[in-house]
């Protein structure tokens, strides 16, 4: 077993054991979900704690968690702003993939046609394209169908803004070895 | 095709770029034809430039040379042409403005763009491998914000807006390589 496992087994006893302390923290963790887990992870300001200031406290310790110990996690804010003491936050990579994942869920769209992307974009005022491919000529053939599609929207008027392409990441998924293409597009 | 105004052509112009920059990351042939009888180094707002991605790097950018040296550092080819601060100095136009178009010259060649030069250019376009946007903007802060402008984006995809980007490659080539003159020392001397 290497050393991070142990800390992640460690960690999980601990929230196991937290749970079971602390009901109502762990129920209002589970509420606010993967795509708030961020703000109850940096501290005091960022959720209601006038009930009881030390809740606060509890969210922060249970959601300051590193899921797989990924050697790429990353320290954010050092130091809170807001009050003078330090706050130690170590985030997995893993943990903001699947933030950013929860927050496009909606938006994100497969083998989209013209007018279900417009109408994304009219709802979400954003829209992620993805397609996914294993062999090299395939993934040549996906990145040039996403690239017409993002090309003939650049400029175009939605509501009151225009068409923006606003970010493009790969993704690989370790067991089937696929290669996920996203491609974003949002109205400014 | 869309019409694009002073509401939309910043917007066409980092995205065209920002593409470049993706597609000579990945070894595709990437290239840019900024052609603009003036040209003046300025400030991109934060809302353009924001980009997503674990492919390339655009959190540095600032300025529209920024841009442009993203794409050169990419190993996209940048090709420019535009009007001689020398032969501006012949005109009535304010010595200052001049200055400034010597400044972003110099500093796109020293970044490795070429640049060349035309006395009677009047049209302004940028062509990348994706598309080409054309039309009344000159490549300065007024041009992108603040005149009244209006033009066309072909994208490089399908149908007759292909056919239209295609003319607009051939042009700014043509123009580029048969009817410029390559820049020389005394073109920018008055930077210094």
């Amino acid at each position: 077993m290497q050393p991070f496992e142990n800390e992640i087994k460690r960690k999980l006893r601990e929230l196991q054991d937290k749970a079971k302390t602390h009901h109502r923290a762990s129920k209002r963790i589970r509420e606010y979900g993967n795509a708030r887990i961020f703000p109850i992870g940096i501290g005091y300001h960022a959720v209601d704690y006038s009930r009881e200031p030390r809740e606060a406290e509890r969210f922060k310790e249970s959601a300051n968690i590193c899921l797989h110990g990924c050697p790429e996690c990353i320290s954010i804010g050092r130091k809170c702003h807001l009050g003078s003491f330090f706050e130690k936050y170590g985030i997995s990579k893993l943990v903001l993939d699947e933030l950013l994942n929860s927050l496009i869920r909606e938006a994100t769209l497969s083998n989209p046609s013209p007018s279900q992307i417009l109408t994304a974009l009219n709802k979400h005022e954003f829209v992620v394209l993805k397609g996914s491919c294993n062999e090299q000529q395939n993934c040549q053939e996906l990145v040039n169908n996403l690239n017409t599609q993002v090309l003939e929207l650049i400029g175009q008027k939605v509501n009151e803004g225009h068409v923006k392409f606003a970010g493009h990441w790969v993704n690989m998924d370790f067991v089937s070895g696929e290669l996920d293409y996203y491609y974003m597009l949002k109205v400014i | 095709m869309v019409h694009v105004t002073e509401e939309n052509i910043s917007l066409v112009d980092v995205d065209l770029l920002v593409s470049e920059c993706i597609r000579a990351n990945r070894r595709d042939s990437a290239f840019a034809y900024l052609v603009s009888p003036f040209i003046s180094d300025f400030r991109i707002p934060a809302t353009l430039i924001k980009f997503a991605s674990n492919v390339i790097n655009v959190s540095d950018v600032e300025r529209i040379s920024d841009l442009i040296g993203l794409l050169v550092h990419y190993e996209g080819k940048v090709y420019v042409v535009a009007r001689s601060p020398l032969d501006l100095e012949q005109t009535t136009i304010a010595r200052s403005f001049i200055k400034k178009q010597a400044r972003i010259l110099s500093q796109l060649h020293q970044r490795g763009c070429e640049i060349r030069f035309n006395p009677r250019l009047h049209a302004k376009a940028t062509v990348t491998s994706q598309g080409a946007v054309s039309g009344s903007f000159n490549l300065t802060e007024s041009g992108r914000f603040f005149n009244l402008e209006e033009g066309h984006f072909f994208p490089n995809s399908q149908g007759e807006p292909k056919k239209r980007y295609e003319k607009t490659l051939a042009w700014a080539k043509g123009l580029f390589e048969n009817h410029s003159r390559p820049l020389t020392e005394s073109d920018i001397t008055i930077v210094r």
